[in-house]
Order: C-alpha cells, then structure tokens, then sequence
C-alpha cells in the first residue's frame, strides 16, 4: 500500500466537499498538503453527449438505479468531479427558517447559514432566467398553476451560458451549469489543493484515510485518475468526509464508528418523488430549454413540492406505471407531454437508514409511511389539477384509479386520486435529495455530530454533507449544503 | 419471434424468448424490431445487468423462469407462445398482486424491458424526443424566439439571487 502525507483530507467534491476544498485555500496556500479525493471520475464538457444510458451509467451509482432493500424506491447519487452538482438542474435556494428552526440543533442558527448560502449565490452566478428562456413546459406549468389556484415560483438557478439543451441531469455538454467542479474545485486546484479522481475512499480511522484508485474504464468517458490505480494509506490529522448522505453514512459505518454512535446511518430522508405527465394537443417543447425554471412550495401545508422538470426516454418510460397500449400512446406522445415532478417531505424515521452489506456496499433501508403516501396523493391531485388548468387533455397519475385521467375527470380528482392506489412496487418511486445519517444534535446518543460537523468523540473527523441533515430539508438541498460546509471549513480552519 | 437462447446470450440467455415475449406486451412496438432493432434491444439489457450486483442478477432470471411457470399454469402455456390479450391480462394481474415480492420482480422485469426499447437510441426519434446538445440553437431557433410568459399564476420568487444585497426570506 502507498503511503501519501497531508494536513487535510476531504472525501467527496461535491456541494459539500467541494465547497470544503476551497475554503482551506488559506491552507494550501500557507504550504499545507490538502487533498481530496474523489469516486467518480474527472469528466469534460465533451463528454456529456446526452445519451441517456451511457451517461447514466458513467455518472450514476448503479447507473441511476440504486435500489433500496425493500426493492421499492431508486435512488439517484451521483459519482463524479463535483459530485451531484454536475447533475443536479442549478436550483439554489436557501434553507427554509421553519425547517432549521424545526432541526433544533444547538448552536446552528437560520441567519447564519443564509449569510453563508449568500457567498455562494454570488460565486456561483445564482439568478432567475429571463423570460425568454422560459420554454412551453415551464410556460404551462405557470398557467396551470394560475388556473387552478397556486403560486408558482421561479427558481434562482446557478447556470452561465445556459443554451438550453435540457440534457442538466446527465451532465451539461455546454460547461453552463456552475457546480462545485465549475467554481469551487478549480478554484482550489488553482490554489494548489490536489483533487484525485477515480479514488475510492475504503475506511477511514484515526488520522488516515485508506484509499483504492480504480482505472480507467476502457472506452468510457472521463480522464484517467491522477494517481497510479491501486491502495493508498492518506495519513493526515484532519479528515472530512462529505460523500453525502448514503456515501459518509457508509464510510463511517465501515470504519467501525457505529458501535460509539447509535444514530449513525439512521434517519435518512430523500424526498420520495414521482414523475407526472399530461398530454397537450401541441408540442409543449419539454426537451429543450433549462428544465426546471418553476416549483409550487406546498410544503408547511401539506407536506409536498411540484417542480417543473424534463426526463429522458427511459426514465420517462418507467415512471409511467402500467405497460403495454396505454403505456405506449403517452411515451408516443413524447412531445406532447408536459412533466412535473412531484416531491414528498418525508420526516427523519429511525428505520430509514443507510447500512453496510457483507461486501461494503452501502445498503439503504427505507419504508413508506401512510402519512407519506398520503402527502404523495395530495401531491398528485394538485398536480392533476394544474395539468388540466394548463388544458392537458389526458393525465396520467400513479395513484389514481384509473391512473390515466381525462379532461371530463377534472371534476373528480379528489375521488380518483387516492392514498388506496399507491402500491410499492408497482408505482415508480425515485429520489435524488438523499440526507441525513450524520445528523447534527447534541451528543453522541442522538446525533454523529455537533453543529460544525464534527464527529461525536472524534475529534480529528467532520462531516460536511447532505448526511448532517437532521430532518429533510423540504426543499432542494444544495445551498444548504454549501453553508453547511462553509462552517466546517471554518471550524478546520481554525483548528490548523 | 426469431432468435436462439443460449449461455452466449448473457445472464437472460437462458430465459431469453420468455423475457422477450413478455417485452412485447410491455411495450407492444418492439415487436416491429428488425433483427438489428433486437440486437440492440438486447445488448442494452444484457450491458445493463452485467453491471448489477451478482445476487440481482439471479433474482431476475428467477423470476422470469417463474412467471413462465405462473403462465403455464394460468393460461396453460409459456409466455412465449401465449395468445398476447392473455399474455397482457395475465402480466396486469400480476402487476397488481397483492405480494410485494411479486408486484416487485414485475417492476423490474418491465423497467429492462423498457429500457431495452427506450434506450435504444432510435427510439428518441420514433417518440419525438429531439434533445441536442446545442439546445436552442439545434432547432434554429433563439430563447428570445418564444413569446412572453403571461405571468398568470406565478408569485413574487422568495429567493437570493446575485447582486442582491437585501434581506432574505425564504418560502417557510
């Protein structure tokens, strides 16, 4: 095993990791060894091509697949030089006050990580998109939402150059999307941080990270890795691991930290999500311009958020319940459809939780809840309604019965959608907002760390992710993330 | 339905003319495939499960071989030669079961299947699907070419955006 020495080592590049890496550029640059090292590999713009099934697999644990044990929910995390802001669509906002007034941990205050969110809105060109780059999906969505009685909002989104291709979630081919592997992580390599791709953190104990580097796959996208493949011992005194929610959950679970923390890899939430589709009688143009321009906050209310969004073949195709003709007739009416996609604000539970399996793979437990289910219903119902506001002519709805809704139903979506429909297992339930595992809170017998990240009796360890999550964050996570991360960078900071 | 089964057809091979007919009630166009449409149908799957842990693998060719069972028994043959309204009736029902485990092997026999057709990278082009990576541009068009947005039914965004100095709320 190769032996490497540094002061700091950050697992993970992306929101947290990433942001973590620039802020110990005062490190580097006072002659201090910072490294991070990275899963996924090192991608160029040129390699984003939009083939949906290669790019999935390239960029997505189990190529998007990543399935919970209970074989009911696919989870979507990325690996890659920047983690998942190289997939995300760019949505930045701040955390809401009510949900960290909720999280109640001691001596993390609302105003502080909105004045840090603050420094990333600014560094990473967060804005609202002018009205000419709004395109008929987002359009719709809006008129919907007016005909049948919502607030739409228009999300600040961080992308440069946005040309509209649409293909965000597998990778902008346009370097528009300004992520952590956009702003933070150069910045950093700049300044002399090293970042090493392709490097898979194993274990982590006091005052080293084990380390394997993984070649090349033949033929596949991205650049070699910047070490010689093969197992690397990193020791450094500080280590910070922000491999998000199911990655650092994992990795501390596998370095034997579980038995000093109960908690730990316990309370995941994800933000359980179904993909809706409603036929127009015109082209709605969902396949081109940024995707996801506008949402509906139904969260403090009814514990939902329907955000605009745009799929591609496949993922449209299997989160379309039922098969066979009537299946068929919408995927045939690809460019017809207009798409929302609908969020669950799930609650912290025990049970939900990220394990290790035999072989040191993360495993995810996770079980639906009725009060769930039915935040889910009543996010199909309002979904059904802005559809037919927007005049869709057919609706297809997971838990309504029958699923596919026509206009003459727009009376009856109370009575068609119902908590009675959704069957786990048969309607396609996915997630991309993974938190929690590491939660932030007091002490070790209800928390893995406190408000700065760091480690319940582990001193030389921090946590600067998604995983610090107490509860979900009820809306998209990534600014959270930063701030989060910003505070731990200062509390390493000052540490050194 | 052409097309030979064997271990040189990856971990399908020896399910292979069951999972194919049962893709073709899942999405009835396949069976328009060309032998090239199949060989590319199929090297999807194959790729797809290759790259699935071991104990994943196995279940699926499990369940395939059991829903054939099920057929036999309910509809008194295999799927691959099943009369496709009851091939279609058949799989509805277990779609629905009442078994988790049953409702469960279903979705992820049909989500390859789907992935098998709407992978291909022909299919984008049957369904209209026309993303490009240069976007608004590909379809010769500008972003300001689109009309106005009316407006109606959006509220004042409750975001930070650049440049703004103000104070923050946030949508609680």
């Amino acid at each position: 095993m190769h032996e490497v020495v540094a002061d700091v080592v950050v697992v993970g590049s992306g929101a947290g990791g990433g942001t973590v890496a620039q802020r110990l550029v005062p490190l580097a640059e006072r002659g201090r060894k910072v490294i991070v090292v990275e899963q996924g590999p090192r991608f160029r713009d040129r390699d984003f091509d939009g083939n949906e099934l290669r790019m999935a697999r390239a960029l997505y644990a189990d190529a998007g697949g990543f399935l919970n044990e209970e074989g009911t929910l696919t989870l979507a995390f990325a690996r890659a030089y920047g983690g998942s802001t190289v997939v995300y669509t760019g949505t930045s906002l701040p955390p809401p006050e009510r949900v960290v007034r909720q999280w109640a941990v001691p001596g993390l205050a609302h105003d502080d990580l909105v004045r840090r969110a603050r420094r990333y809105v600014g560094e990473n060109n967060v804005h609202l998109l002018p009205d000419e780059e709004i395109n008929e999906n987002n359009r719709l969505f809006v008129g919907g939402c007016g005909a049948a009685g919502y607030s739409a909002h228009q999300f600040p989104v961080n992308v440069k150059g946005c040309r509209g291709s649409s293909l965000c979630n597998l990778g902008c081919p346009n370097g528009a999307k300004q992520g952590t592997h956009k702003v933070q992580l150069p910045s950093a390599e700049a300044a002399g941080v090293e970042v090493v791709t392709r490097a898979e953190a194993i274990r982590v104990e006091p005052g080293a990270v084990v380390v394997r580097v993984h070649p090349s796959e033949v033929g596949g996208p991205g650049t070699p890795p910047e070490w010689e493949p093969g197992s690397y011992r990193i020791r450094a005194p500080k280590i910070v691991v922000a491999g998000g929610a199911i990655g650092s959950s994992a990795l501390l679970l596998r370095s034997g930290l579980g038995s000093g923390l109960p908690v730990l890899g316990r309370g995941l939430t994800v933000h359980p999500a179904l993909i809706l589709v409603g036929e127009h009688d015109h082209d709605v143009s969902n396949d081109v311009g940024h995707p996801k321009s506008f949402y509906v906050d139904r969260a403090a209310d009814e514990g939902f958020l329907l955000e605009t969004c745009t799929y591609f073949p496949f993922v449209t195709a299997k989160s379309l319940t039922g098969f066979g003709p009537a299946h068929e007739r919408f995927m045939r009416a690809f460019p017809r459809l207009q798409m929302i996609l609908v969020l669950a604000c799930d609650r912290a539970l025990h049970r939900n939780r990220v394990t290790v399996a035999r072989d040191g793979r993360p495993a995810v437990h996770y079980a639906f809840t009725p009060e769930l289910v039915r935040r889910l219903a009543a996010a199909n119902r309002a979904s059904a309604r802005i559809f037919f506001g927007a005049g869709a002519l057919r609706v297809h709805a997971p838990l309504a019965d029958p699923q596919v809704l026509d206009a003459k139903d727009a009376q009856r979506v109370d009575e068609l959608v119902a908590p009675s429909n959704f069957q786990p297992g048969r309607c396609s339930v996915s997630a991309a907002h993974l938190q929690g595992g590491c939660r932030m809170g007091l002490d070790a017998a209800e928390s893995v760390t406190d408000s700065w990240g760091r480690v319940h009796g582990h001193p030389w360890l921090r946590v600067a992710d998604a995983s610090l999550f107490p509860d979900a964050i009820q809306i998209n996570p990534y600014l959270t993330i930063m701030a989060l991360a910003d505070r731990v960078a200062e509390g390493v900071l000052a540490d050194m | 339905m052409a097309g030979s089964s064997g271990d040189t057809r990856g971990t399908l091979g020896p399910v292979w003319e069951t999972f194919r007919a049962i893709a073709c009630v899942v999405v009835p166009a396949s069976e328009e495939l060309d032998a090239d449409g199949w060989a590319g149908f199929e090297r999807i799957v194959q790729s797809a499960l290759a790259a699935r842990p071991e104990g994943i693998r196995r279940r699926i060719v499990l369940f395939v071989r059991a829903l054939d069972a099920m057929a036999r028994l309910r509809l008194g043959s295999g799927l691959a030669s099943a009369e496709p309204l009851a091939a279609r009736r058949f799989l509805e029902g277990i779609e629905r079961s009442r078994v988790s485990l049953v409702r469960r092997g279903f979705w992820g026999v049909r989500t390859l299947a789907l992935m098998g057709y709407y992978g291909r990278p022909e299919a984008a082009s049957e369904i209209g699907y026309a993303a490009h990576p240069d976007g608004w541009s590909a379809r010769g068009l500008s972003a300001g070419a689109w009309p106005t947005r009316s407006g109606q039914g959006t509220a004042e965004p409750n975001v930070m955006v650049a440049g703004d100095e103000g104070e923050t709320s946030t949508d609680a």
